[in-house]
């Protein structure tokens, strides 16, 4: 019963937020014709051939006001239609955000996971060894790689590892010559090209956890439950055993909300390795101006971060006997 | 440190000391509410400490059920509850249930009362006095409240600064108090009944441990200081069978002879 009205709950919330991007959009400095008539005129088109140009594209310059729109853009969603892309003319929004969500579902959840675990390996080292350079070390550098930021960090890895010694390509998900598909040769090809993105993500990502993970050890070392264990003669397996799910329960919820928030960060990510996901569809969409692939992926994202947030709440539940829903 | 004769304890291996722990030493905390792992029912700790000693858990829930109505804790509802479905005084019990689980022949208790209200503190207190008798086991029970203590122990030890000042018979150390502390403590008791003038506190602060005073740590708070207290540290001098003993030059010789 809860769970029916957080759901619509939330369902209520996600359509706020993309009413208010709807209009947020459309308050950007230009508009789709514009930039596609002064892309036409930088390429040396006179203006008014440009203008009959874009005219002739789009087939219609929309001059309704900014509230007829929106009635139109909500009959469309109470259909299910999220509408069709500008410059893409005529290519369905969800079809182009179902054809970029796998590539990034995948990348972002690698990337998540990879840099959790290490970070709570490293965070319970780190924890274990406190007073030692070891600690200081691994705290120092999972603090910097933290504190670069992600586009930074791409774009240096992208110069070490594609121009200064070329061992890993510098854009796109798979070969050329591969055929999409569960087949080796795609999937090897897929392996090699997401080196890169994965390394940014995993670099990125692995000092909040680290250092989310050795605080909460070191509380948790410090409850009088861990001294308890030990003197009840409990093996040492045991006692890490109480140790690690005390220590990582605290950083479920963290790690369920960046499932929403990965999403955002694959917007500098892909960009730079021109990934096909919906990080590069939604930057592409931006520079375009394209309303509707910008609102469809907003949404997208916000739907995640808010659905990964109710998933968060229900499984703390079952995962902690302290807290009921 | 040794247990009963054995190897010191502090040069066994882990697994050595583990199994020592709980099967033949156990203790009770102080705040007993945070030494159970609140994400695991009180069966399923239960279930570990068998586990890691080798003890079979249909053996081990039978006792921890005896233990449970020896307690006066309802055992189905108790054994199946997570730590925070339980109040301050029934975690204490079950700690104590949980420190009896083995068997253990000595239980250090580090003031298992303290965080409990009067009426837990004494039907806590009546619980072990009873199991001491019935089990057969010998209790360590570390406090500063003497007159909770004298209803149970044996023997007190009298510690001063971290150093034994004054020990004997329960009754021999209440009613003949030797040692200036002893004496101080036992007067700070507020009264049951009459004049609560009568009380008096120990003037001064507790000893700072780092910079314990020259000579006898107490001699800055002691009413019956002289001259010697400010150089010597006093010895413990016992009597002929080692039951009773006091740290204090007033019952010293010059040559620090035995004068008991």
């Amino acid at each position: 019963m809860k769970l029916i009205r957080r759901i619509a709950v939330s369902l209520v919330l996600i359509f706020v937020v993309s009413s208010i991007t709807f209009f947020l959009v459309r308050l950007m400095p230009g508009n789709p014709y514009s930039v596609m008539y002064h892309k036409l005129v930088m390429q040396g088109m006179t203006p008014l051939q440009a203008e009959d140009q874009v005219k002739g594209i789009m087939n219609a310059m929309p001059n309704e006001p900014v509230f007829v729109q929106y009635i139109q853009w909500l009959t469309q969603l109470v259909h299910g239609n999220l509408g069709t892309s500008i410059e893409e003319t005529g290519v369905p929004v969800t079809e182009l955000i179902f054809n970029a969500l796998p590539w990034t579902l995948v990348t972002v959840s690698i990337g998540l996971f990879v840099s959790f675990l290490i970070g709570i390996v490293l965070g319970v080292i780190s924890a274990s060894r406190r007073d030692t350079w070891v600690s200081s070390v691994i705290d120092n550098v999972g603090s910097i790689a933290h504190a670069i930021p992600v586009y930074v960090t791409a774009v240096a890895l992208l110069y070490l590892f594609n121009v200064v010694w070329h061992v890993f390509p510098s854009s796109g998900a798979y070969g050329i010559m591969e055929t999409p598909g569960l087949n080796w040769p795609f999937l090897a090809s897929f392996a090699y090209h997401i080196v890169l993105p994965e390394g940014t993500y995993i670099l990125a990502g692995f000092g909040s956890w680290e250092l989310a993970m050795k605080s909460t050890t070191i509380m948790v070392m410090n409850d009088d439950f861990m001294m308890a264990a030990r003197i009840r003669g409990l093996t040492r397996q045991r006692i890490m055993n109480y140790l690690g799910w005390n220590s990582i329960l605290p950083l479920f919820t963290l790690f369920m909300l960046s499932l929403g928030t990965m999403f955002g960060g694959s917007v500098f990510i892909e960009s730079t390795y021109a990934f096909p996901g919906i990080g590069n569809l939604l930057a592409t969409a931006v520079t375009t101006r394209d309303y509707p692939v910008m609102e469809g992926c907003f949404m997208l994202t916000t739907a995640t971060i808010i659905f990964a947030n109710v998933l968060a709440d229900f499984l703390y539940a079952v995962l902690d006997p302290r807290i009921t829903m | 440190m040794r247990y009963f004769g054995q190897d010191n304890l502090y040069d066994m291996s882990y697994d050595q000391q583990r199994r020592l722990f709980w099967e033949k030493v156990a203790m009770v905390f102080q705040a007993a509410q945070n030494t159970l792992n609140p994400l695991l029912r009180i069966r399923q700790q239960i279930l570990d400490i068998a586990q890691d000693h080798d003890i079979d858990f249909q053996q081990a829930m039978n006792s921890a059920k005896q233990l449970c109505e020896i307690m006066y804790l309802d055992s189905e509802r108790v054994l199946n509850a997570y730590p925070h479905e339980l109040s301050g005084g029934m975690k204490q019990r079950v700690s104590i249930a949980l420190a009896l689980l083995l068997n253990p022949s000595l239980v250090v208790l580090d003031e298992p009362t303290t965080a409990l209200d009067v009426i837990s503190q004494a039907s806590v207190l009546r619980i072990l006095n009873d199991v001491r008798k019935s089990h057969n086991l010998s209790l360590i029970f570390i406090t500063h409240d003497i007159s909770v203590i004298s209803e149970i122990v044996d023997r007190i030890i009298v510690m001063y600064a971290g150093r034994i000042v004054e020990t004997g018979p329960v009754r021999d150390v209440i009613l003949h108090p030797r040692h200036p502390y002893t004496q101080g403590l036992l007067a700070s008791i507020p009264p049951l009944r009459g004049n609560l003038s009568r009380t008096r506190a120990l003037r001064g602060q507790p000893a700072d441990l780092l910079h314990l005073p020259h000579g006898c740590a107490f001699h800055e708070r002691c009413p019956r200081a002289f001259s010697r207290c400010r150089q010597e540290a006093p010895r413990l001098l016992t009597d002929d069978h080692g039951q009773t003993g006091v740290a204090c030059h007033l019952y010293a010789s010059d040559s620090g002879e035995n004068v008991l």
